[in-house]
C-alpha cells in the first residue's frame, strides 16, 4: 500500500499579487479618504447682558477686505504690525471689532489674528455680534 | 564563455522584483493610515478660514452649523433656512442634557460677507446659546 506522508513535496510558495492586489486597494482607500486639513476653533463669546458692561471698549473698525482698519480714529493697514503693536500697547481696555459692508469672514478673522499677534488680550465682536 | 541567463537558482523571479515596490507600497499604507483622519465629510464643501489660532476643536457636545459662501444653511447636515434657525436650535436643545457644556460650531466659508454671518449668529444667540465657535483652518504659512 503506498501512503502520501507527504514529505516529499516541495513547500508550495505563495504568490505575492493577491497580496499585493489588497495591499494596493487599502492604500487607495486611506489615501483618497483621509484628510490633513488640522481644524482650529476661534471662540466668539457671544454679549450677554451681564458682560457686555465692560470698562473702556476702544472701536476698530474693519473698513475693507484689504485689511484697512480705523483704530481709535487712527487709519492703517494690517501689514504694519508695529504701529498697530503701539496702538495696542496704548490702548489697554478692550477692543471691540466693528465691520463695514461687504467684508467677509475671512478679513474678520485676519484682524482678530493680528490684533491678538499685536498683544491685545481683550478682543471682543461687540459691534459683529448682534 | 559561461553567460548567465537567470534560470537557474532564481525559479521565481518575478515575486522577486515586486518586493521592492511592495515595502514602498506598505510605507505609504501605514504613512496615511497613521498620518491621515478618517473623518465624516460635510453635507456640502465649504472653505472656512484661515487662522494662526490654535485652540484645537474641543471633544464635548455640539450643534453644527455649516454655511455656504452663497449663504445657504445646514444645521447638522439638513437643510435650513436662517430665519428658522432659531426654532430649529430650540428644537434640538431637548436632545442635550447639559446645556452649560453645549456648544455651537459654525463652520462658514472665508468669503461669507460678515453681515450674513451676524444674521446668523443673532438667531443663535435669540435661541439662548452663547458658546459659539468659529472653525478655522491653521494657517500654513507662519509656522
Amino acid at each position: 500500500m503506498l501512503l502520501d506522508t507527504g514529505a516529499a513535496r516541495k513547500p508550495a510558495r505563495i504568490s505575492l499579487t493577491p497580496l499585493i492586489d489588497v495591499v494596493f486597494i487599502l492604500l487607495l482607500f486611506f489615501m483618497l479618504s483621509s484628510s490633513f486639513t488640522q481644524w482650529r476653533q476661534l471662540d466668539l463669546p457671544i454679549p450677554t447682558a451681564a458682560t457686555s458692561q465692560a470698562k473702556e471698549v476702544s472701536v476698530v473698525r474693519l473698513l475693507d477686505n484689504e485689511g484697512s482698519i480705523s483704530i481709535e480714529g487712527e487709519h492703517l493697514v494690517l501689514t504694519q504690525q508695529a504701529r498697530l503693536a503701539a496702538v495696542v500697547a496704548a490702548h489697554p481696555g478692550v477692543f471691540g471689532i466693528d465691520v463695514a459692508e461687504g467684508v467677509n469672514t475671512q478679513s474678520l478673522v485676519r484682524l482678530v489674528d493680528a490684533l491678538k499677534l499685536a498683544g491685545a488680550e481683550n478682543v471682543s465682536l461687540g459691534g459683529v455680534l448682534p | 564563455m559561461i553567460v548567465d541567463t537567470g534560470k537557474i537558482g532564481r525559479r521565481d523571479s518575478t515575486d522577486d522584483n515586486v518586493i521592492p515596490l511592495i515595502n514602498i507600497v506598505f510605507l505609504m499604507l501605514i504613512f496615511f493610515m497613521v498620518a491621515g483622519q478618517v473623518s465624516k465629510s460635510d453635507v456640502v464643501k465649504t472653505d472656512p478660514p484661515e487662522s494662526v489660532n490654535d485652540a484645537k476643536l474641543q471633544d464635548q457636545d455640539s450643534i453644527d452649523l455649516i454655511m455656504t459662501s452663497t449663504g445657504a444653511l445646514y444645521i447638522d447636515d439638513m437643510t435650513i433656512e436662517v430665519a428658522g434657525l432659531k426654532s430649529a436650535i430650540e428644537h434640538k436643545l431637548a436632545e442635550y442634557s447639559d446645556l452649560d457644556n453645549l456648544q455651537v460650531r459654525v463652520k462658514v466659508d472665508a468669503d461669507l460677507p460678515v453681515t450674513e454671518l451676524r444674521a446668523l449668529l443673532r438667531q443663535v444667540r435669540d435661541a439662548g446659546l452663547v458658546r459659539v465657535s468659529l472653525i478655522t483652518r491653521l494657517s500654513e504659512s507662519d509656522s
